[in-house]
């Protein structure tokens, strides 16, 4: 047995749980009434890359300038009656005339949710699309050696430290995804693959039902050979699809975009998905667009109209798209958790060429926009007048590095202190000068920037499960009235048979929110009745095991790494296996039982209670099955009270509520039987 | 240390098929079988007969059934529109792939992923992919001045509007970038090492005035070609930087002189002997191998790079010292399993392509009998099992393919979560004759009992069988313990006694029913393997 046939032989897909929208959203820590920008664990960003080199000057005409612009550009300058006054209030060598085709910027902008930051770019700037792409995403340019990964996938691996791949506790979903056809470059880390999920071209609905009935068993030995690393690079893409496949398709088929009308582009389907899969609870912290079509050598105009044309279709088509996807941001109530960022990997030439078009260039502007962001215009016009030998912006007009927007985004969106900006860029120059781009209640205050901690390092893997008896479906949360009531025992109960478990877990006192014991054993995942290890622990009122001192997670004593299954008892419910398999070696893992009924191995192994899957009560002789001798033994104890088997819904008392709890279940067959 | 000596002695099945999975889509039992017994040099010498094409003239127009479509015209006033001619090119171009079993189309492919153009609808796209098939093992430096002269080259990359009131860049920079000497590190402002910024304008300049043309033949390749218009030329004198000596090219004179000032130009980039280290990195990336190290700079590029310069850039026997070099079979040194074989992520074509000739699994007639059924079935073919695999006769961008020559993922960039769904459904794809998307029937198909009765022997017994099936579907024979997983996919819950009385069974009667659920269950375990990803 092996973790792909897990997935053939688990409940058929058909009844993979309905969720309505509620759920996943409540995964959420803060509640958007009680709005705190020192809790940016909702917060994404959204990249979006215009591929081949915006044109900036015809994006953002220079207004203080405009005979100078005529001049450079004879054939393809847009008409001054034509153009759009961003904001008249700003100082002249900041009026901008934004291109007659984003007339959504402006709306974006009047409604004090648009930052312009002008001459961006790096020293020694590179006019090869590849090289200047990969500067952008790598954090490199200029006077610094190249870098081999990507700032991205650096910022990640320093705020989640330890982290390898797989859902952790808090964090269920992918920490970043690329859409429409991104090369992953940003994300790169020394493991490949680990930051980021590549949904290109993929329905996310239907992601994990395609995924999970892919075949093939993986692979015992793997040579340490170069085709060995070829079979390495398989397994890792398997896994990383795997782990998360399930959680794309929910959060995607959950959410649920509003009724705003995207335009059907690829971006405007791409932000689209992005708004669906935020509204469905997914906190992918940053998600990764783009579009293309922005090397515009020739025909970037209509030579009879200058506003019409290639470049003023990209352009509307992208102002169009991301105005789409904040009004339904808005609606949906996510505008204060997502900023998005419009970059492009050069700005084009200032003159022209012949061809109605002009070359690659230097200097660039980026788009901040969001309900969080500090609108305006950062920086000065590129001078049309300072040129480097080919025509385009002088390198030493360069006022904003990339690395120092990204860098002040990162810090007052995001909340990461110097340390972490270090260690993203790594270098410290781009950390000093940050640049206004948040507004003033949504930025995360100093005192509030984060120290990245190390996961937990006692607790090996992180359980969530619930128990149907114990669960109140109003609260969300199972009841403590054991623990409250002094009556649950400070050493673990499964001494006797049929488990007979030997350990000595006991609690001091007990932690908050304990509901009450569990025994978890490590099960072989070949043969699954094959017991490996065994630990007690307490779960507490949301789901989490935890050992008796409170720390999450459980950890198994003297194990090897391997293939692993884990069964959870409880005195009064039936036991339940994973039915996939666990990881030992990631302090992250979690497995969550709660999420769908196939998570427990069998048919019919889990119960639904409110919006979650739980075991099922009623096993009140412990043997795996609901039957008469059950209700025998509850009958023979009616009225008994304390932490009693009896007592199916934990309140203390073996009355007629146990009763219809057992009723309910009688005659269902554990699967331990 | 890494070595290109010959390899001697016959190469066996493992290298035989090594060297076919690695140079030609037509990797047949057959064929594994015939080359195994020969040598490296006769087996690369047999690769390296380029048959003449059965068809030069390409598709005939479905319409009337007798037109060549698209070398005899009339071309702007066909009666198709430009999807369907782009569905007849590419399953013409597709099915002499299927069909060649010389090394010629796998360059071709070689040729097209670094002369990178982009989609297009109409005869331009057949007759550049014929230009790549003219020069498939000739002569690089010819065939950069051709592609420079196509009409779609000229249209892709913006050069037929680089005249000299207004240069335009694009093409120059690419040529410098992308298809021949490469960037270096960028040792200053617009300082790339093996060319500048001022270059790139100069060469511009040197370009100015090729513009397309729908009527010129260019009379040594019998093909359309773009053609030299003066009056758009820039006809100054022409100085290149320090990188190529500061070298000067005369500016031409007249129209028939701009075709000399043009091969100065590219005389003078091939003159450099890193123009012929950047095509033999490719090659060794391509053909051999994912990891370059210093090593093999020193031992395998520098001493092929100078192989083809001496060449004067003719490919063929540099690539033929390579594919028949100890160091392509990794017999350079004492470990023959751990390097090269098995090595590399195969591309789309490479899975798919060679999978259909290895499981004989043809069964499309001759294109031009039928040509309105093939060209969709074969469009299919295309769009709904290639595209999803990865593959699009055209890259998404300038750069190429990334898992041909992008560092540093090389061929892994092949397999990505994008691709995984696809290319782990590939044995649904040859059982059921189906599409990976969208389930459309196609005439591609493996019938297992008669593929499994025609080429091993010994079949009752279930090792031999499993083990004749490993030996060419896979770059290495697995452990134990891999080898039983695949067998118990024959076997189910049967013993091998079992499985022979079935294949008795199967022999006596001619019923293959029965065998046939335990050969698909092989057959999908090993095709639908990570090992069959790689080779």
């Amino acid at each position: 047995m092996n973790r792909r046939q897990f997935f053939k032989t688990s409940a058929p897909l058909g009844l993979f749980p309905v969720m309505a929208n509620l759920p996943l959203k409540g995964i959420a820590a803060t509640s958007p009434l009680a709005f705190n920008p020192c809790n940016v664990t909702d917060r994404s960003m959204v990249l979006i890359y215009l591929s081949g080199g915006n044109d900036i000057i015809n994006t953002t005409v220079p207004l203080d300038q405009y005979d100078d612009y005529v001049n450079a550009r004879p054939n393809i300058h847009l008409p001054q009656n034509s153009l759009i006054n961003l904001d008249a209030t700003l100082p002249s060598e900041r009026q901008i005339g934004l291109h007659p085709s984003l007339t959504d910027f402006k709306a974006l902008y009047d409604e004090g949710m648009l930052n312009i930051v002008q001459r961006v770019g790096y020293a020694q700037p590179n006019k090869s699309h590849f090289k200047s792409l990969d500067n952008w995403l790598t954090g490199s340019g200029g006077a610094l050696p190249d870098r081999e990964t990507g700032w991205i996938g650096r910022f990640l691996s320093d705020r989640y430290p330890g982290y390898n791949g797989s859902p952790f506790l808090g964090e269920p979903d992918p920490l970043g995804i690329l859409l429409g056809n991104m090369n992953a470059t940003g994300f790169h880390t020394f493991d490949e693959h680990k930051m980021e999920i590549n949904l290109s071209g993929q329905d996310p609905a239907g992601f994990y039902t395609l995924i999970s009935s892919l075949g093939g068993a993986p692979i015992p030995n793997i040579p340490n050979t170069e085709h060995g690393e070829m079979l390495m690079h398989l397994a890792a893409i398997d896994e990383s699809v795997n782990v998360y496949a399930e959680r794309i398709s929910q959060t995607f088929s959950n959410g649920s975009n509003s009724s705003v009308n995207y335009p059907s582009s690829s971006l405007g389907n791409q932000l689209k998905t992005i708004a669906k899969m935020l509204d469905g609870g997914s906190r992918t912290k940053i998600f990764m667009a783009n579009t293309g079509g922005f090397d515009t050598h020739g025909g970037q105009v209509d030579p009879a109209d200058t506003t019409q044309g290639n470049h003023a279709n990209l352009l509307g088509g992208v102002g169009s798209a991301i105005k789409a996807f904040q009004d339904d941001l808005r609606n949906l109530g996510l505008d204060q958790n997502v900023v998005t960022v419009v970059f492009s990997e050069f700005g084009r030439k200032i003159i022209q060429n012949g061809s109605y078009g002009c070359d690659h260039g230097t200097l660039n502007s980026m788009f901040i926009v969001g309900k969080g962001v500090e609108a305006g215009v950062h920086g000065t016009n590129i001078d049309l007048t300072n040129l480097d030998n080919p025509g385009a912006a002088h390198p030493n007009q360069l006022e904003n590095d990339y690395r120092v927007v990204f860098a002040s985004l990162l810090q007052d969106w995001l909340g990461s202190n110097d340390t972490s900006l270090t260690n993203t860029f790594l270098a410290s120059q781009y950390i000093g000068p940050k640049i206004p781009l948040i507004n003033t209640s949504n930025l995360v205050p100093p005192s509030c920037y984060l120290t990245p901690t190390p996961p937990p390092v006692c607790a090996c893997m992180q359980v969530k499960v619930v128990l149907e008896g114990f669960y109140d479906t109003a609260q969300q949360t199972m009841g403590t009235h054991l623990a409250d009531s002094g009556v649950l025992p400070l050493a673990q109960p499964y001494n006797t048979a049929p488990f007979n478990y030997s350990g000595s877990e006991a609690a001091a006192t007990f932690p908050a929110d304990t509901v009450d014991w569990l025994l978890l054993e490590l099960r072989d995942a070949d043969e699954p009745e094959q017991v490996i290890a065994q630990k007690a622990v307490l779960l507490r009122n949301d789901g989490i095991v935890m050992a008796p001192d409170g720390t999450p997670g459980v950890e198994f004593d003297g194990v090897t790494e391997g293939f692993y299954r884990l069964a959870v008892f409880h005195r009064n419910h039936l036991g339940v296996l994973s039915s996939d398999t666990v990881l030992l070696d990631a302090p992250n893992f979690i497995y969550d039982f709660t999420t769908g009924e196939m998570k427990a191995e069998g048919e019919g192994q889990q119960t639904m209670v409110g919006t979650k899957w739980a075991m099922i009560a009623g096993d009140t002789d412990k043997n795996q099955l609901v039957n008469n001798e059950d209700f025998n033994f509850w009958d023979q104890n009616i009225g008994q009270t304390g932490y009693h088997q009896a007592d199916l819904n934990a309140d203390g008392l073996v009355d007629t509520q146990d009763y219809d709890l057992w009723s309910g279940n009688r005659s269902k067959l554990g699967n331990f039987k | 240390m890494a070595s290109i000596s010959l390899r001697q002695g016959v190469l066996g099945k493992r290298l035989a098929a090594h060297l076919l999975r690695r140079s030609s889509f037509k990797v047949t039992p057959a064929r594994i079988a015939d080359f195994a017994s020969k040598t490296a040099q006769q087996a690369v010498d047999e690769l390296f007969v380029v048959p003449p094409l059965t068809h030069p003239e390409g598709p005939i127009n479905w319409v009337d059934g007798v037109t060549a479509w698209l070398t005899t015209g009339p071309y702007e006033n066909n009666p198709q529109n430009g999807g369907q001619q782009k569905q007849a090119v590419l399953t013409w171009l597709t099915n002499e792939m299927l069909h060649d079993a010389s090394i010629s189309h796998k360059m071709t492919l070689f040729w097209s992923s670094i002369f990178v153009t982009e989609m297009d609808t109409d005869w331009r796209m057949f007759e550049l992919w014929r230009l790549f098939q003219q020069f498939a093992v000739g002569n690089i430096k010819t065939l950069a001045y051709k592609v420079t002269l196509d009409n779609k080259m000229l249209r892709y990359l913006n050069n037929n509007i680089n005249n000299k009131n207004s240069p335009n860049e694009n093409y120059a920079r690419e040529f410098f970038e992308l298809f021949t000497i490469l960037k270096g590190e960028q040792i200053d402002t617009g300082n790339y090492s093996n060319y500048t910024e001022h270059d790139i304008q100069e060469a511009a300049r040197v370009l100015t005035g090729f513009v397309t043309s729908n009527t010129y033949v260019d009379p040594e390749t019998g093909r359309r070609a773009g053609v030299a218009s003066f009056g758009k030329h820039d006809a100054g004198n022409k100085k290149f930087s320090a990188a190529f000596g500061h070298q000067h090219i005369t500016g031409a004179t007249s129209a028939s002189d701009m075709y000399r000032e043009l091969q100065d130009f590219v005389d003078m980039i091939f003159g450099q002997v890193e123009t012929a280290r950047a095509f033999v990195r490719r090659m060794y990336r391509f053909f051999v191998s994912d990891f370059l190290t210093e090593e093999i700079e020193n031992d395998v590029i520098e001493p092929l790079a100078q192989q083809l310069f001496s060449d004067g850039y003719e490919v063929e026997n540099t690539l033929k010292t390579l594919l028949r070099s100890v160091h392509f079979y990794d017999e350079d040194d004492s470990d023959n399993h751990d390097e090269i074989i098995g090595g590399k992520i195969k591309s789309p074509l490479e899975l798919y392509l060679s999978g259909i000739n290895l499981f004989d699994a043809n069964q499309m007639g001759v294109l031009n009998d039928d040509p309105a059924e093939n060209y969709s079935k074969g469009s299919w073919l295309i769009s709904y099992n290639l595209v999803p695999l990865g593959f699009s006769y055209y890259p998404s961008s300038v750069e190429g393919y990334p898992g041909f020559f992008k560092a540093p993922n090389y061929s892994k960039s092949w397999f990505d979560q994008a691709t995984i769904s696809s290319r782990y459904r590939l044995s649904y794809s040859f059982l059921q004759g189906r599409t990976v998307k969208n389930n459309k029937t196609i005439p591609f198909a493996i019938n297992t009992v008669n593929y499994f009765n025609t080429h091993f022997s010994n079949q009752s017994y279930s090792d031999e069988l499993v083990t004749q099936l490993l030996e060419i579907a896979l770059p290495e024979m697995p452990d134990t313990d891999r080898f039983e997983y695949f067998r118990q996919k024959l076997l189910g819950q049967l013993s091998p006694i079992n499985w022979a009385f079935e294949w008795a069974n199967y022999e006596s009667t001619g019923d293959g029913a029965a065998i046939e659920i335990a050969l698909n269950d092989l057959f999908a375990a090993v095709c639908d393997s990570p090992e069959f990803q790689t080779f």
